[in-house]
């Protein structure tokens, strides 16, 4: 279980984050929705360790996650992949970070490439991708370190909407099967109803929690198209208007 | 691939036919025509030229070598570090413009007339290109690099290995390729003074024996040592940054 207990953040005496708490149980996914620079990378960054709250705290499992935490995959905006590595060598990356040997990364890289699709471009670089397969290239790279939560920001506003449709359901699929906790930042409404177990709006300046969804539905097949979908997307965005978020 | 080839070739016909055209229309030799400096120089290549050519080429590979194993670090320390690079950069600035080559003589008071002075002074025009560039290209790594792998769990040691060097290489690699140009013209000037080899020498000497083709010579195998650096780096460039290849 991630949990957040009033955390509060911000950069050189600016508030950027007030007072959020948050929890995702085990084996499902968060989505954090709101307008553009309201703080969501930065809640991330709490959650990934790679920022110190001001107060508050986050836990993981019950253990307060810390810089250096090595449980969480973050991907970022526009997937963080270094354009001088080969396809292969991203998602080896985190291995060889951890200095895995190059036997056991051929292994796992050649697993995950195999998951995600991805067999064919190993050899090339991330900018002879589309955009959907470079996120999916930070899935695998993610993915490779096995983590316990996994952190995205924006992970399919840029794609077309086949690739994004195609692997929000990977990305389902892959979570659910290893029990992996996920929260996921979005601007998107539908992609947060249909990823998140439980939604979060989060606005304001400095931002806070303006509302929290429950979302049963989620995780059924074919939600997409479900009228009970679509109803809480409509809530949502009344929340939204009403918070004049849009 | 064919046609890039031929129009290369064509180029060169034309830079030969500019200079033969010269040679023809300047009365007195003063531009010997191709043909006998061709001549001249597969005479005395494998006679003098050769180590003229060697003691040249030795004084740059290790004004080389010393300006990259210093200079980079020393670049990227400013370009990450904000208050080294206060400390450090208006020093840089004032000494970047100065021409290294008024330094000759102060170099070669505190070196000796031998080859470290005039290896030294090839340095320091190397050192501020290479200083300059690799700060710039470690300052300008987009921030998401370095969070990214953060979050993959790396230290110092790794960022500097799989962010920074090969987010730098290929500025390094074109600051070299300019940098190179300038150090044979500096070195030239400065191998005219107190030694009898090394290729500014010996285009010197020539013009003093009033020899134009020997100093045509000479000054096509300057030409050709220019070349075969530039060749070396542009091999350098697409063995080391093949992701740019195929941006």
């Amino acid at each position: 279980m991630l949990e957040l207990r009033s955390c509060s953040a911000g950069y050189e005496g600016k508030s950027v984050l007030r007072d959020v708490s948050l929890s995702v149980p085990a084996g499902k996914t968060g989505c954090i929705i709101g307008p553009s620079g309201c703080g969501k990378t930065t809640l991330l960054m709490l959650a990934a360790g790679l920022k110190r709250a001001d107060a508050g705290q986050v836990l993981l499992d019950g253990q307060p996650v810390a810089p250096g935490d090595d449980r969480a995959g973050l991907i970022l905006q526009h997937y963080g992949l270094f354009p001088w590595f080969t396809v292969a060598d991203n998602v080896a990356l985190g291995l060889r970070v951890r200095r895995v040997g190059p036997r056991a990364r051929r292994e796992v890289v050649a697993r995950q490439l195999s998951r995600l699709g991805l067999e064919e471009c190993a050899a090339r670089y991330p900018n002879e991708l589309s955009g959907g397969q470079q996120q999916r290239v930070a899935i695998a790279r993610s993915m490779a370190l096995a983590p316990r939560l996994l952190l995205m920001d924006e992970p399919f506003s840029a794609l077309d909407a086949m690739s994004r449709e195609s692997l929000q359901d990977i990305l389902l699929e892959m979570l659910e099967d290893r029990g992996i906790i996920a929260l996921l930042v979005t601007h998107s409404i539908e992609e947060a109803v249909y990823l998140g177990g439980t939604i979060w709006l989060l606005a304001g300046s400095p931002a806070r929690i303006r509302a929290c969804f429950d979302n049963p539905g989620q995780g059924k097949p074919g939600y997409r198209t479900e009228p009970s979908f679509f109803r809480l997307c409509s809530e949502v965005r009344a929340h939204m208007e009403s918070n004049r978020v849009i | 691939m064919r046609a890039r080839w031929q129009l290369g070739l064509c180029g060169l016909g034309g830079l030969l036919a500019a200079w033969w055209a010269l040679s023809l229309c300047i009365p007195g030799g003063f531009i010997p025509d191709p043909l006998s400096v061709s001549v001249r120089f597969v005479l005395l290549a494998p006679t003098v030229l050769w180590l003229h050519t060697l003691a040249s080429l030795g004084r740059v590979a290790a004004a080389l070598a010393v300006a990259l194993l210093t200079a980079v670090p020393a670049g990227i320390s400013l370009g990450r570090v904000r208050f080294l690079d206060r400390l450090f950069s208006p020093v840089a600035y004032a000494l970047y413009p100065v021409p290294k080559i008024a330094l000759l003589p102060v170099v070669m008071l505190l070196f000796g007339l031998g080859n470290l002075s005039k290896a030294t002074v090839v340095f320091i025009v190397l050192f501020f290109q290479i200083l300059v560039s690799s700060r710039d290209g470690a300052r300008e790594i987009a921030p998401q690099y370095f969070l990214s792998l953060r979050s993959l769990g790396a230290g110092r040691g790794q960022t500097l290995r799989f962010v920074i060097w090969p987010a730098l290489l290929p500025g390094l690699l074109s600051s070299l390729r300019i940098g190179t140009g300038t150090a044979l013209a500096v070195l030239f000037f400065a191998e005219t003074f107190g030694t009898s080899v090394g290729l500014g020498w010996f285009v010197m000497e020539s013009w003093m024996r009033m020899s134009y083709v020997d100093m045509f010579a000479g000054i096509l195998c300057l030409g050709l040592l220019g070349l075969g650096l530039f060749f070396g780096i542009d091999l350098l460039q697409r063995k080391l940054c093949r992701w740019q290849r195929k941006a």
